[in-house]
Parts: structure tokens; sequence; C-alpha cells
């Protein structure tokens, strides 16, 4: 099942890369003279049979052999190495925020149904998947950073993952890539605290439209889940209402956001380029805007190929999750 | 005498539907917003200037609003509030577009997925598979960039990312109303299949299609304009939200107007059809009609 999905896409990344995009484009100028062009073109294996370039294309993807970056000024493994981990922080502190508030919020309407609570927690997921990312970006980054400077309250750092001056003088050894992370196994709480608050900014952007789909999520599975017969059974047992709702009726009513935290994945991956870059957040994100304005295709395409492949992944990882929370399910 | 009766019911049914739509306070904002736009959108270049994005006058850039230039004016000098105007045609039209164009290839590709099976099934399943196993946006972001920057792109692109979704609910529809009574005896009455499929499978079928359609109208437009907030749209002298909001972004700490206009306009638009398409769903699953 993940095989063939994999192949495909590559496939269709070697469709775009290699035969939408002239990948002799990258060497050939109107400069270069003629008898250069057919020799170019034999020693990048374009004179080839189209599935002899893609046998090619998969050896250099596993190789990862994946081109240069202009935009990153080093080769593309390399960039993701080095920028990868701050978008996956990025997306984790995201998808935390999201669940630590859109779960309550979704058990508060569902136990509040059809009260004001509930009217306003279905407006306010409205406005969320409404909301453009890149708009709400750039009005939290005026807020925070700007705005309460002006009024002399304080002021949340406005771009950057952490403070060079601050590094200078703590620096902290990579070991996951991932900052606050690192710093915490570092013992080092001050680049800890200085990396959080310039993550929180770009992670509450990314947050704020998965809340309210978790939110609606919960509420309705939790109102699904708070009707059936075993759910009447217990509070018929006497049980408190406390238990009956957090140890019965959330488990299970947990099982379609676990599954939508998985396809949130999708949605934060694209998120990410705007919000880093408003942020000059230094992820993958941040550099394929870059790669953009460079007009740099090998960057782009590392990352369409490489969000694939994490999206993929993380969906397998939810399934495994999803029958670890209803042993019903059998592969 | 049978097609009257069977008239008049559909009639009150979709009266009843109608009235619970319009009791929905909720959707008649969303449609009032929705119906803003599509006037600004249809009639913007006879409101405003036409030719508001190529007068660049320098003297006048950067002004904060005032109630000569109510909403200011951007880097260029040009006036904020005719530039949004203009923008809605390209913004409304784009989501439009791409939705309508994706819904028809996803039904079309649904419906004989679903009802032909078999090896045909399997194929373009594995095929929408592989699709989705694409982030959205950042597909729609490497097909722009391979294809070249421009509107048309844009517009393919979004199309090519968005018809899989309607694919996999029509044939999942198809799947569940090819095994009911009425389809196996209008198949036994002779009645050639793509005439069944679209007499009667397909109006069973639609609604949550529709539903769906609504909601991404508003999905769509998001993306189009994030899309070109970095770069991957219009040329700079269009007039276009997402432009307009990337170019605000420059000045942001001193003319932060310039972003939040256009930003609020895309926020909005949006708003409107998802609030219709919230509504929608409420009135045409009849579980939820409580």
């Amino acid at each position: 099942m993940l095989v063939p999905v994999v192949l495909g896409v590559t496939i269709m990344t070697f469709y775009l890369s290699r035969v939408v995009l002239d990948p002799l484009a990258a060497y050939v100028t109107e400069k270069t003279p003629a008898y250069l062009i057919p020799v170019i073109r034999h020693q990048l294996g374009l004179d080839q049979p189209f599935y002899v370039q893609y046998l090619y294309y998969l050896r250099d993807l596993i190789t990862l052999n994946w081109g240069w970056s202009r935009a990153g000024h080093m080769s593309v493994a390399d960039a993701i190495a080095t920028f990868f981990p701050a978008t996956v922080e990025l997306t984790t502190v995201s998808i935390i925020i999201t669940l630590l508030v859109g779960i309550p919020l979704g058990i508060i309407s569902a136990l509040r149904n059809n009260k004001i609570e509930d009217h306003a927690s279905r407006v306010f997921s409205l406005i969320g998947i409404s909301m453009p990312v890149f708009w709400l970006g750039l009005s939290l980054q005026y807020l925070f950073t700007y705005w309460t400077r002006v009024q002399g309250w304080f002021a949340l750092p406005s771009t950057g993952r952490y403070d060079p001056i601050l590094f200078a003088s703590h620096p902290v050894q990579r070991i996951t890539g991932l900052l606050i992370l690192d710093s915490l196994i570092q013992g080092n709480f001050v680049m800890a605290v200085d990396a959080f608050l310039h993550i929180i900014l770009p992670a509450i952007t990314l947050a704020f439209l998965n809340i309210g789909v978790v939110t609606r999520l919960t509420r309705s599975s939790m109102l699904e889940v708070l009707r059936q017969d075993y759910i009447t059974f217990a509070k018929s047992y006497g049980l408190p209402q406390r238990i009956v709702i957090y140890k019965y009726a959330l488990r299970n009513a947990m099982i379609p956001v676990v599954t939508s935290t998985g396809l949130m994945i999708g949605g934060l991956l694209g998120g990410a380029i705007m919000t880093e870059s408003i942020f000059a957040f230094p992820g993958m994100g941040w550099l394929s805007y870059r790669a953009i304005i460079f007009n740099d295709s090998n960057t782009i395409m590392a990352y369409v190929v490489l969000s694939a492949f994490v999206f993929v992944l993380v969906n397998l990882l939810v399934d495994l999750i999803y029958a670890w929370l209803d042993p019903r399910i059998k592969y | 005498m049978k097609k009257v009766n069977e008239w008049e019911l559909k009639k009150k049914e979709v009266g009843y539907a109608l009235w619970l739509f319009s009791r929905n306070k909720l959707v008649v904002f969303g449609s009032l917003i929705v119906v803003f736009y599509t006037i600004l959108a249809i009639f913007g270049p006879f409101i405003v200037n036409p030719k508001i994005s190529e007068q660049v006058d320098l003297s006048n850039a950067l002004k904060p609003p005032t109630l000569q230039h109510i909403f200011g004016t951007d880097d260029l000098g040009r006036d904020l509030l005719q530039l949004i105007v203009l923008g809605a045609r390209f913004d409304m039209s784009i989501s439009l577009m791409v939705v309508l164009t994706a819904t028809l290839i996803g039904v079309t590709i649904g419906s004989i997925s679903g009802y032909a099976g078999g090896k045909v099934d399997e194929i373009i399943m594995r095929f929408t598979d592989i699709l989705l196993a694409f982030p959205g946006l950042v597909f729609a972001m490497g097909i722009t960039m391979a294809l070249g920057r421009s509107a048309v792109n844009l517009f393919l692109a979004l199309t090519l990312v968005w018809w899989t979704g309607y694919a996999r609910i029509m044939r999942g529809q198809v799947l569940s109303e090819k095994e009911k009574l009425y389809v196996q005896a209008a198949k036994s009455l002779g009645i050639p299949d793509f005439l069944i499929l679209f007499k009667h499978v397909f109006p069973n079928a639609i609604y949550p299609i529709l539903v769906l359609a609504t909601m991404d109208i508003g999905g769509v437009m998001l993306s189009a304009a994030g899309l070109s907030f970095i770069g991957l749209g219009p040329s700079p002298f269009e007039p276009e939200w997402g432009q307009l909001i990337n170019r605000g972004a420059s000045y942001l700490f001193i003319a932060p107007w310039i972003m939040f206009f256009p930003g609020l306009a895309v926020l909005t638009a949006s708003l409107g059809f998802n609030l219709i398409g919230d509504g929608l769903r409420d009135v045409l699953d009849p579980r939820l009609r409580r």
C-alpha cells in the first residue's frame, strides 16, 4: 500500500522536475555555444529514454544527490539537514498548541451544546478556517512585536529562531536540530526560553486554523459518544460525571481527532512557507520562499518530495495510533 | 397525475430547505457577503478607476487612511480602496473557476470509478492516492513553479490539486447508491448505465458535493491568495489581494494598512462562502436538523 504511493509520488515529481521543467535550463544560457548543447544534454543523461532517466532520478533521490540549492548556497541535501529541523519544531509546537486549546474548547462546546459557548466556538472555528495565514502572521507580528513595544508593555522577537547575541554567550550544541529540545537537554534554560519566545508567534499563526477544526471535531464526536449506551450505563451506575467524561467518553471521542491531526500535517507544511517567510524563521518553508525568488526549482521540488514523504509517514503513524486507541481495528 | 404529486413534493422540500436556510442568521450574513463581493467582482471596473493599478504617484506613497483615501495608499501611491475593489475580480473568479472545474472533473471521474468498479476503479483510486499524498499547497507551489508563474498556471495547479476530493466523495456515494434496489430495478429494465447514473444516482449523491464545493471556494481563495503572496500569482500590475498583502509586508511597521485591508477582504470573502457551506451542511443533512 505504502510502496506504490511513494513510487507514484516520485514519478509525479520526476515528471514535474525533469519533464515539465527542462533541467538543461540550469546549465545553458543564450550565450552557450550551440555545439555544446548536445554534449551537456548527453552528460546530464537527457538523451536517454524517460524510463532510464527516471531510474537515474530514483538513484539520485536515494543517494541524497538532490542537486544544488541556489537559495541556500549549499547542496539540497545539506539544506534539508540544516533547515528542515526548524520546520519540524515549528509544526510540532503548533500541533501542541492546537490540541491544548482545541480539545478543551471542543469538550466545553459539546457539554454546553447549543448554548452561547457552543455558538461562539462555531463562529470562532469558521473564522479560523477562513483566515489567511499570511495575513494573521503579519497582524500578530505587528501587534506583538511593534505595537506592544510602542505602548511600552513588552515585545516579542519579530524574526528569526533565536537571538544571536544571546546564543554567543549561551551556545547550544546541535543534537537533534530542534533548538528548544537541544537547549533543554543541555540544561540551557536561557536559550530554551529565547527559542520559545521566537517560536510562539509563528506557531500560533499556524495553529489558528486547526484550533477551529479540532474544536468542531472534538465537539461532534464527543456528542456522538455521549449518546452511546455505555455512557448512559456509566451514568446510571452512579459514576461521577467527571469520570464518565474524561475516562470513558474522551478516549473514544479522540479517535477522529487523532486522524485529523495526521491530515493537519499537510496544511502545516504548506502554511509553513508563508509563516516562516513572514517571521524569517529559518526552516524549509522560508527556504522555499527564497527559492521562489531565486527561481531555484531544485529546492522547491525537494520540499515537494520531502513533504509528501513526511505526510505519508505521519499518516502511517496515525493509523498505528488509531489501532491502539480502538482495539477493534485490525490490520 | 403521479408526476404532479412528485413535483409538488419536491417543491415543498426545496421550500422547506430554503426556509430552514433563511432562518439561519449566519447563512444570511454569509450570503450577503458573497453577493457583495460578487457585485464588486462584476462591476468593480465600472465603480472605480479600472486603470488604478497603473496610476503610480510616488508623491502620495504610503499615505495613511484619510477621507480622500479611505484605506490609504500603497508604496506606489495608488489608492488602496480602488485596488482592493478591482482585486475582487481576480480572487473571486479564480476560486469559483477552480472549484467548478475541479467539481466537474472530480464528479465525472468519481462516478466512472464507482460505477465501473473493478480494474478501472482500482487504477483511478491508486492515482488519487498518489495525488493526495502531496500536501495541497506545497504541491500547488511545485506545479506552478514547474509550469511557470502566471494566473493560468495558478488555476491549473489548484485545479489539479483540488479535484481528487470530489472524485473520492462521488465514488463513495455512487458505490453506496449502486447497490440500492431502485438502481437494480432500473438496470433490469434495460436502461443504459449512463442514464441511470445521471438521472437517478447523481441527484442522490450531489448534496455532500455541494457542501464541500461551497466550503472549498473559501479554501481555494486562501490558497490562491497565499500562492500569490509568495510570488506565484499574476503580474505585479494586476490588482490581486495576496499580492497587495505581500507589498504591505515590506512596509509592515510604517504602513500597516497596506497589508491590513486586502487581508480583511480575503478573510471576509472566504468567511462568506464558509458560512454558507456550514449552513448548507446543516440543512442538507437531515440528521443535524434539530
